[in-house]
């Protein structure tokens, strides 16, 4: 699943492409910065040569729209002396830049449709006791701080059984492409009281910030520009709901690069507090302690509790996770494959704690695929099926069978 | 399908910019003070603790589980899962303290189990056992098992 990722190529603000496909961002200055706007330039006058790069890059037609973002950019600096302003300004400029990148509509569609297929999974293959607790009685219910104010009440049959019926009913459609606010939010509600149940009996998990933020932010891209597409023959069913779905539609918005950013973001929150909370509550000496004993020696596998008579690896493991863990926010700064590595590196990491202690992470790896470019997914799967379907209906495989070949017949 | 050149404007409205602003931020603020000074009470905004305490190199490893006397006869161990009764084991192991202090929530236990499985033995004794692995140099030792409360079931 994962794999599909190519994470360097994932259309970062500042990743040099074609400057045509986003017009209505300062393309000028694009080419100049890197991602999360490091480079100051934007307050910068424009160099001849970077002119000449951006030209040497544009679609044909596409300078004339370039050109009037130049000017207002680069203006502020030039006579007015007050540098502490500019470098606010072009602060509060990349900053805008990085938040809300302008990214391909079909990157979040692909994406939401995913995360809703996943959403049903996790209600029936990982957090699945919910509905069982529907059948527990009330005593062992501990509500969690927001179901408690907002006087959420106990869990019941007719409770959980709703809830799941609006989840998977919500992400099908959802999935669907179709309704994409509506279903949406139902989903993001019902999801969370879900969520709100399961941890709400004495055990809080932390691996659903990213899913739950995915879930809250998909809503807001709404439909895709494509939906309304009338060129599509009138009965084409099937063209207007890919239309409606927006998989192919690769204009850029910054809605949808919010929408993304605020996943990735939750990603590498959801690593990055894993370590703040390790020294909050560990201690800096968690990384000598016996914390990976103790997990392998309550959960273990056949593959892991060897491991148990060799405590310096499990030590090793200790500073590798929290090091990692600490460091993930460079996901933002790497790029092409050593972004993809680092990325794989993580996955790598929940495939082992997986195999070892059968705990999997998923709802968080699967936020992974934010920073993937989604869009060129189904190019290149209708790229295969054409190339499996012209190796199939070649004469030569015809003629490989025994049935006799009568042209026309 | 839609050439560049086609494209339509993506720019957010000042508006539409705004809110996005105020929710990032104060997403971020609660996500902060989550991890800063909340617990696990904060949901979903609470530190990541998983894993995050230090074990002694030379200290215990509790591993608790519950094991009931059966209409059959038996003494088994009750499968704290979603297809058992219905409550993982981390979740007992969160109510602990108030398991021990107040033994009767067991009830809720062979409750579950005669709403869930009721063509199965029923409990009839329920026991919360603990085993205590010592280690040594992080190398797990000797295992003692204790039993930290049991509770008679009502019917």
């Amino acid at each position: 699943m994962t794999t599909t990722a190519r994470p360097g190529q994932a259309g970062e603000p500042g990743r040099r492409r074609p400057v045509s496909s986003r017009p209505s961002t300062d393309a000028a200055t694009d080419a100049t910065t890197d991602a999360a706007g490091r480079d100051s330039t934007l307050a910068r006058p424009p160099q001849p040569s970077v002119d000449q790069s951006v030209r040497t890059e544009l679609a044909n037609g596409v300078v004339e729209q370039v050109a009037p973002y130049r000017r207002p950019n680069s203006q502020p600096s030039a006579g007015t002396g007050d540098g502490r302003g500019t470098a606010l300004r072009a602060g509060a400029l990349a900053l805008r830049r990085w938040w809300f990148p302008a990214e391909p509509y079909a990157r979040a569609a692909v994406l939401r449709t995913i995360i809703y297929l996943f959403v049903i999974f996790d209600i029936r293959r990982l957090v699945n006791d919910v509905v069982p607790k529907g059948y527990v009685p009330a005593e062992l219910y501990q509500p969690v701080l927001v179901p408690r104010v907002l006087q959420l009440p106990a869990p019941n049959p007719f409770i959980v059984h709703t809830l799941q019926a609006v989840i998977v009913g919500g992400c099908l459609i959802a999935a669907a492409g179709l309704l994409p606010r509506l279903a949406g939010w139902a989903v993001a509600l019902a999801f969370t009281w879900w969520l709100f149940i399961d941890m709400s009996y004495g055990k809080v998990d932390h691996d659903h910030l990213a899913l739950l933020v995915a879930l809250y932010v998909l809503p807001t891209i709404g439909f895709s520009g494509t939906r309304r597409d009338r060129r599509s023959p009138v009965g084409g069913i099937r063209r207007r709901w890919v239309a409606t779905s927006g998989w192919r539609d690769m204009a850029r918005t910054e809605s949808v690069g919010w929408a993304l950013r605020c996943v990735q973001v939750a990603v590498v929150a959801t690593y990055f507090f894993s370590a703040w909370a390790k020294i909050r509550v560990g201690g800096w000496h968690w990384p000598t302690g016996a914390t990976f004993a103790w997990a392998v020696d309550r959960r273990g596998t056949a593959l892991s509790d060897p491991v148990l008579n060799y405590p310096w690896v499990l030590v090793a493991g200790q500073w590798m996770l929290i090091l990692a863990e600490a460091l993930s926010p460079l996901v933002f700064v790497l790029r092409g494959r050593w972004r993809a590595a680092f990325i794989g590196f993580w996955l790598m990491f929940h495939l082992t704690t997986y195999l070892s202690i059968s705990i999997h992470f998923l709802p968080t790896a699967v936020g992974w695929l934010a920073f993937a470019p989604l869009e060129r997914v189904r190019a290149g799967a209708s790229r295969v099926y054409r190339r499996v379907r012209g190796a199939l209906t070649r004469p030569g495989v015809v003629r490989d069978t025994l049935e006799p070949i009568t042209p026309q017949s | 399908m839609r050439t560049d050149a086609e494209q339509t404007e993506g720019r957010l409205s000042r508006a539409g910019l705004a809110w996005r602003a105020a929710v990032t931020v104060g997403a971020l603020a609660v996500l902060v003070w989550g991890s800063g000074w909340g617990t696990d009470d904060a949901f979903p905004a609470g530190p990541m603790v998983q894993y995050a305490f230090y074990v002694n190199p030379n200290g215990t490893i509790s591993s608790n589980y519950i094991e009931a006397d059966t209409t059959a006869g038996t003494r088994i161990r009750v499968r704290l899962s979603s297809e058992g009764v219905g409550i993982p084991r981390g979740e007992i192991e969160g109510q602990l303290s108030r398991i021990i202090a107040h033994p009767s929530l067991l009830q809720a236990i062979a409750d579950a189990q005669q709403r869930r499985h009721p063509g199965e033995p029923q409990f009839v004794r329920l026991y919360l056992m603990t085993d205590v692995t010592t280690l040594h140099n992080r190398i797990p030792g000797k295992i003692t098992t204790k039993t930290l409360a049991t509770w008679d079931v009502r019917r």
